[in-house]
């Protein structure tokens, strides 16, 4: 590795680190709570990056599937079923786009062809495209923490990976037993109401 | 006192700075609960990120092994925590958490 190339790591590396605690500060700031979720996507896109510089691709790419495919939707999910917006108060001046936008295009930055911030082997963001894989030898090379990830996971770490799986099974049932309508005083979804008062719009605008 | 030992303190001062700020989420003045789940997300990122931190300063896979815990561990605490925010809502249409005190005598 050029000395070139490590300082430009460290330099991503350092804007990164202030990305982080940036949007973490932001994220406090928000009146509206759908502004914070989104800037909590933010703040996991930076981590996951953070995490592909030291060579931990899958705990980055584990980041991107279980925080922004899972948690972040589950979040957006529970906002947009609550209405909480109604409930919060109107910030005069909205600064939320301008910031979304500008680091938005530094991750843009990020994915370019010619910035090679890996060092070792050659390796660049071509690794999405899987284009730059000529050999083998190279293929092995930058999966191979996947390779013992695994290994450990399946043969000594087992108990760990069983726990893990009770303690998520414990989670779904106690989601689903509090969500589930038993009482009668509760207000619940009637979708009787909700398909009558369509029909009734048709039926008036069909008589006339 | 190496790089490398500075990096990885500097790097564990940031994870400390990233759960105080957290931490003051947490505790502050805001008391929407869905603040206080992102906040506790963002402790469990912190917690984190300290693994694999540790992980690559002492060349030990098993902290990876312990981060994918921490990792599960944020899922169910989510899902159980906005669960119980969708009951609350059900039957009184609040989130703020000074008026969830009804199970006080």
């Amino acid at each position: 590795m050029s000395v070139e190339l490590l300082f430009l790591l460290i330099f991503v590396f350092i804007l990164l680190i202030i990305q982080i605690i940036f949007l973490s500060f932001m994220l406090l700031a928000f009146e509206n709570p759908i502004y914070s979720i989104f800037t909590l996507v933010l703040v996991f896109f930076a981590v996951s990056f953070l995490l592909m510089e030291l060579n931990l691709f899958f705990l980055s790419l584990m980041i991107l599937i279980v925080y922004l495919g899972a948690l972040i939707v589950l979040f957006l999910f529970v906002v947009m079923m609550l209405n909480i917006k109604a409930l919060e108060l109107n910030r005069s001046i909205n600064f939320f786009p301008s910031i979304f936008i500008g680091i938005s295009s530094f991750f843009l930055l990020l994915i370019n062809d010619n910035f090679q911030f890996f060092g070792n082997a050659g390796f660049t963001l071509h690794f999405f495209t899987f284009t730059l894989f000529n050999t083998w030898s190279a293929l092995y090379f930058h999966f191979a923490s996947f390779l013992n990830i695994g290994f450990l996971l399946y043969s000594f770490g087992f108990y760990i990976l069983i726990l893990v799986s009770l303690i998520l099974l414990v989670a779904m049932l106690g989601a689903i037993v509090l969500t589930l309508n038993i009482f009668r005083n509760s207000n619940r979804q009637t979708s009787n109401d909700q398909i009558l008062q369509f029909t009734k719009i048709e039926l008036i605008n069909f008589i006339k | 006192m190496t790089y490398f030992d500075f990096v990885f303190v500097f790097m564990l001062l940031v994870n400390f700075l990233v759960f105080l700020i957290a931490l003051g989420g947490l505790f502050g003045t805001r008391r929407n609960l869905i603040i206080i789940f992102i906040c506790i997300e963002m402790v469990l990122l912190s917690s984190f990120l300290n693994f694999t931190y540790i992980t690559i300063y002492i060349d030990d896979l098993y902290g990876i092994v312990f981060s994918l815990v921490i990792l599960g561990l944020a899922a169910a605490e989510s899902s159980i925590g906005l669960a119980l925010l969708v009951a609350n809502y059900r039957h009184k249409a609040i989130v703020s958490v000074d008026l969830f005190s009804t199970l006080k005598s």
